[in-house]
């Protein structure tokens, strides 16, 4: 009697009883399930996106290796290895310097190098602090220089310095005394560097620095010009012997 | 009963939420229609998501093996690229102090001053020391000097000196404006 009577008293309400009862439902579905899959949808879609752009740097990086020939590569490294050796090198620092000597007509009176640390690859001064905003990652060494030649032989020793056709110097000061019959004699600081190779390549997944247009021209002009190579050095013994003040 | 019935459609007739029932009940409908179709949205986006992920894991993992090959190629690329950005990094730092001496020849080449020695550093700072038998010389020089303002900067005159043959020395301090 009790649950006919209600059902009774219900049956005007049914409508609206289903609309707010499914309201409800709504509200309490979307909330709890509804709401948290679509977080993880988007998450999905994040997580989606980033992996195409991490396909994308892949094939670009692989399409960069695929266009790389090996050979060519090896030169073109040589060459500017030429230019920016691994080393402090220091016999192929004479050697360059006499060339360019030779080259332009100086006389050098003396040449004292700040080469510091016996290792070869340890720079007595490492650039490390950031300059012009950059930080740098090449190591030098410096050079003073006493030299003698005419107006054009010291500009021209000067301008060749940098030419990208021997190892690259460049001056830091230069002070030039005028003597009698138009000679000068020329006191030079100046910097040359090295740069180790690097020692490991990264994430597989890390994308490729690209060559701008003008480390394209450095590279173009490295690869055309006849670069200095220096004097292969004749080996000497180091075989002990019992008078240290000879050779 | 008759009565119950009678009592219970009154109060039917007096319940507020009563007159709204239809749009109640359109917005329930609605409201329900909106969670299947974003639930089925939703399966599907993230069915299709997922797929989509493990097509472009798989071809990550095979541009991964590929890349890992070409490990050489990849090395020799790096160290090609760090060497080239170092000797441009290099380059600019050049102060390009042949062309500034160049200058420094085109400004103190005037009759009656000998140049006996100059300096310039990397920061474009000069010295110039001068030799002239005549005061007049001096003079004009510095006039003429004085025209170069708009190139140069802190021009200053360290000193002036007689000996007792009538030479004069006379140094002189500026600075290039960089371009």
């Amino acid at each position: 009697m009790n649950t006919k009577l209600l059902l009774r008293m219900i049956d005007p309400y049914k409508k609206l009883i289903f609309s707010l009862i499914s309201v409800v439902v709504v509200l309490y579905l979307t909330v709890n399930f509804l709401m948290p899959k679509l977080n993880d949808i988007f998450e999905i879609q994040k997580q989606n996106k980033s992996e195409s752009e991490l396909v994308k740097t892949l094939g670009d990086k692989l399409s960069i290796l695929k266009g790389i020939n090996k050979e060519d590569t090896k030169l073109q490294l040589e060459k500017i290895s030429l230019i920016l050796p691994d080393e402090k090198n220091i016999p192929y620092l004479f050697t360059t310097l006499d060339f360019l000597a030779e080259k332009t007509g100086i006389n050098f009176e003396s040449i004292d190098f700040k080469s510091g640390s016996i290792l070869k690859a340890e720079a007595p001064i490492s650039r490390k602090v950031p300059v012009r905003g950059r930080a740098e990652t090449y190591r030098m060494i410096e050079i003073t220089a006493n030299f003698k030649g005419t107006e054009e032989q010291t500009n021209d020793f000067l301008t060749n310095m940098y030419a990208l056709k021997s190892r690259v110097f460049l001056p830091k000061r230069v002070n030039i005394k005028i003597k009698e019959d138009n000679i000068r004699s020329v006191n030079v600081l100046f910097e040359t560097y090295y740069s180790p190779l690097i020692n490991t390549l990264g994430d597989v997944g890390s994308a490729l620095p690209k060559f701008s247009p003008s480390l394209n021209n450095i590279l173009s002009q490295a690869v055309q010009e006849e670069i200095y190579e220096g004097e292969q050095g004749v080996a000497v013994s180091t075989a002990p012997k019992s008078n240290l003040f000879t050779y | 009963m008759k009565s119950i019935n009678l009592l219970l459609y009154k109060k039917k007739s007096n319940f507020v939420l009563l007159k709204y029932e239809k749009p109640i009940f359109y917005i329930s409908v609605s409201l329900l229609s909106l969670f299947i179709i974003v639930s089925v949205f939703s399966i599907v986006a993230g069915i299709i998501f997922m797929n989509e992920i493990n097509i472009k894991k798989t071809t990550e993992r095979e541009l991964r093996n590929s890349i890992q090959s070409s490990h050489v190629e990849e090395g020799l690329y790096l160290a090609l690229f760090n060497k080239t950005s170092e000797v441009s990094k290099i380059l600019s730092t050049n102060p390009k102090l042949e062309e500034k001496l160049n200058e420094i020849y085109k400004l103190t080449g005037v009759g009656g001053i000998k140049v006996s020695s100059l300096n310039v550093d990397r920061d474009l700072h000069t010295h110039i020391t001068m030799v002239s038998d005549s005061a007049q010389s001096l003079d004009n020089f510095i006039s003429a000097f004085e025209q170069e303002q708009n190139h140069l900067s802190n021009i200053r005159v360290s000193g002036i000196s007689r000996d007792k043959t009538g030479l004069y020395t006379f140094s002189l301090d500026f600075s290039f404006k960089k371009s």
